[in-house]
């Protein structure tokens, strides 16, 4: 190779370097200024997201849907007309919404179903010194174990018992509450209309009730107090109902047991008595008020067992008693008791997802002519997912 | 009564989810992750024929899995509420069962340029929730301090809020950092940092001491958290639905014996018996 094609060669290999050191040195320094302005914008940007995502953390929503079949053996002399049923429903749509900013709260929860849409609870919450809650709007009534402590999507057996579902009936009321907790001791005392929520119902008197529940909770055991001292006024007669004050009072005990004792999973013992006048409902019209058995005296009561099975199943029964009436006795005219026998079975497809087999027993136990099983059974088939 | 036939095959369908063996799950504190992967290796050693899936997310997440069923101990750092015991109580008809395993001290880190060497309780108070922010207010340089801290499913995250922070909110300037080795390697890397986990955590940053009730500065290794002078110690905690049963109470029983408790030595928390 002669010395012309050596430096040809030297020239091509040079070349590269010769036109980059003819190109203007990078400005770095403007490089990393741009970089980091970049940075803090994100950085402000992200400043302000976070302050949007922690105002949203204060809002929760949850809720439930139970979507059920229910077939229902029918009978001309019913036991229990609320088991008359033969299909598919929605049992409830529960949609709530919490906002709570520290010491104070708010709480909507709405209940959809095939029957509408209605408000189900509404409240304010105030967060007060010596560990006092204040509440006002339309409440949990504060009255035993059924209504006053489980949600409706933690029923051991699906739905409250008999006379629960009557002298309680709508598990809401609209007045205001205080609640007051300390260790295991807990209480909660309020001022209600008195004629709870259902049908929409409104007050139609100028008389208050006080309703109120004692809880002592020691874990393995808890036992609850409660009472409701209130009037109904009846302003005109309306056929077999004549006009005057009628007594609207319940008394309560409820208790509840938690047991280790086998190894496939806990066992619940839970029990609740319950007496009192005058049962819950509509009140728009006078001939609403009849249907209220004013000042009749009401008694029931129910016993259950609910025994865990490892991590994803669950057994319950129940028999529960309530006696519509009970100044009259069994073989009088209008007496009726019924006694009705529960068994179900939970299944949990994880935390939101739950089947459930139910099937109710009811039984006449005291009545005109005397104790009747009428064929009036029903098996209920549930889905419930929550959120 | 024909009406049950239904009932009872679904019982009797569900019968195979009643029984058969699986893995043992172990899920939640981020704290005690390492440790109970330390438990798990030695434990399922010993145990060739059983299996353990030990998971972190915080001490929240794991007593969530607990009230959910999808776990069968939960590792937290923090004591569980008492509303979280009412749902496993309503969702299991039993009380859940704590069993301390280890001890902790909940150290702060800083830096190791950081000329700052103690601190008082009510200045980490400051810093946390924002009264403070700058170093120099702390007898440190003059420079801006940069806050890491934990997410709010962390068990270390609601110990320091209830213990250092009396409950107040942490500051708004606080980054969020999922683990505590997150917060490690963030303090590692940022000289103005400050940052906070459990002690066997702190490689690469300095960790402060605490002025306990003696008023004399402490750093949090196993004499000062024995014996109390360090002040932000805590126990950390296996939960299980109910007593411990099968392998979940071997397992325990594992972590408790001497062995086990050696093994916490080793990770760089303080054992328990």
């Amino acid at each position: 190779m002669n010395a012309r094609s050596i430096a040809a060669i030297a020239a091509l290999a040079l070349a590269p370097a010769a036109i980059h050191a003819q190109e203007p040195a990078r400005d770095l320094a403007g490089d990393v200024d741009t970089v980091t302005g970049r940075v803090d914008a994100a950085a402000e940007k992200l400043a302000e997201l976070e302050t949007t995502v922690k105002g949203l953390t204060k809002l929760k929503f949850s809720g439930y849907v139970q979507g059920r079949f229910t077939d229902g053996e029918k009978a001309v002399f019913h036991t229990r007309s609320d088991l008359d049923k033969e299909g598919f429903y929605v049992r409830r749509g529960r949609l709530k919404a919490v906002y709570d900013a520290g010491d104070a709260q708010a709480v909507i929860q709405l209940d959809a179903t095939g029957s509408g849409v209605s408000l189900k609870e509404a409240y304010a919450q105030l967060k007060l010194p010596w560990e006092l809650t204040l509440q006002a709007g339309q409440l949990p009534l504060p009255f035993g174990y059924e209504v006053g402590v489980v949600s409706s999507a933690h029923l051991d057996l699906l739905e409250r018992s008999s006379v629960v579902r009557k002298l309680l009936a709508g598990e809401y009321d609209r007045g205001v509450a205080l609640a007051w907790s300390r260790g295991p001791l807990s209480a909660k005392a309020g001022l209600y209309n008195g004629n709870g929520v259902e049908g929409g119902a409104n007050d139609n008197d100028n008389l208050k009730d006080v309703i109120g529940r004692v809880a002592y909770d020691l874990g393995v055991v808890n036992v609850g107090l409660s009472g409701w001292y209130g009037t109904l006024r009846v302003y005109n007669t309306v056929g077999t109902l004549e006009a005057g004050d009628y007594d609207r009072t319940r008394l309560g005990l409820d208790v509840q047991a938690y047991l280790d004792l086998l190894p496939v999973g806990g066992t619940a013992i839970k029990a609740e008595y319950l007496q009192g006048k005058t049962i819950l409902g509509k009140t728009a019209t006078d001939a609403d008020l009849v249907k209220l058995k004013a000042g009749i005296p009401q008694m029931g009561w129910y016993a259950l067992v609910s025994q865990t099975l490892g991590k994803r199943d669950a057994v319950a029964v129940r028999y529960d008693y309530y006696d519509e009436n009970t100044d009259l006795d069994d073989g009088e005219a209008g007496a009726k008791a019924t006694g009705t026998l529960a068994l179900a079975w939970h299944h949990w497809f994880g935390g939101n997802l739950k089947a459930s087999v139910l099937y109710e027993i009811p039984t006449q136990v005291k009545g005109p002519d005397g104790f009747e099983d009428p064929d009036d059974d029903a098996l209920t088939f549930q889905l419930q997912a929550s959120f | 009564m024909t009406r049950i036939a239904p009932l009872l095959a679904a019982a009797l369908a569900a019968a195979p989810t009643l029984a058969g063996a699986q893995a043992l799950t172990v899920k939640g504190s981020d704290t005690m992750v390492i440790l109970a992967q330390r438990w798990a290796e030695a434990w399922m050693k010993q145990n060739p024929s059983k299996k353990v899936q030990v998971t972190g997310g915080g001490s929240g997440t794991g007593i969530a899995a607990l009230i959910n069923g999808t776990t069968d101990i939960a590792n937290s750092s923090r004591a569980i509420k008492a509303s979280e015991t009412a749902r496993i109580r309503d969702r299991f008809s039993v009380l859940p069962t704590e069993t301390a395993v280890a001890r902790d001290g909940v150290a702060f880190y800083v830096h190791e340029s950081n000329p700052v060497e103690q601190l008082t309780v009510a200045q980490l108070k400051a810093i946390y929730v924002g009264d403070v922010t700058n170093w120099k207010e702390v007898g440190g340089k003059d420079a801006p301090i940069v806050l890491y801290s934990r997410e709010n499913s962390s068990g270390t995250y609601v110990f320091v809020k209830e213990t250092v922070l009396g409950n107040e909110d942490y500051a708004a300037s606080a980054q969020t950092l999922p683990g505590t080795a997150a917060v490690v390697n963030a303090v590692a890397r940022e000289a103005k940092g400050i940052g906070y986990g459990g002690a066997a955590y702190a490689k690469g940053v300095k960790e402060l001491k605490v002025v306990g009730k003696d008023g004399q500065g402490h750093l949090p290794n196993a004499e000062n958290v024995k014996s109390g002078a360090y002040p932000l110690s805590r126990p950390l905690f296996m939960y299980t639905r109910g007593k411990p049963r099968g392998d979940a109470k071997a397992f325990i029983d594992y972590c408790l014996s001497p062995e086990g408790q050696a093994v916490v030595t080793q990770v760089g928390y303080f054992p328990v018996r």
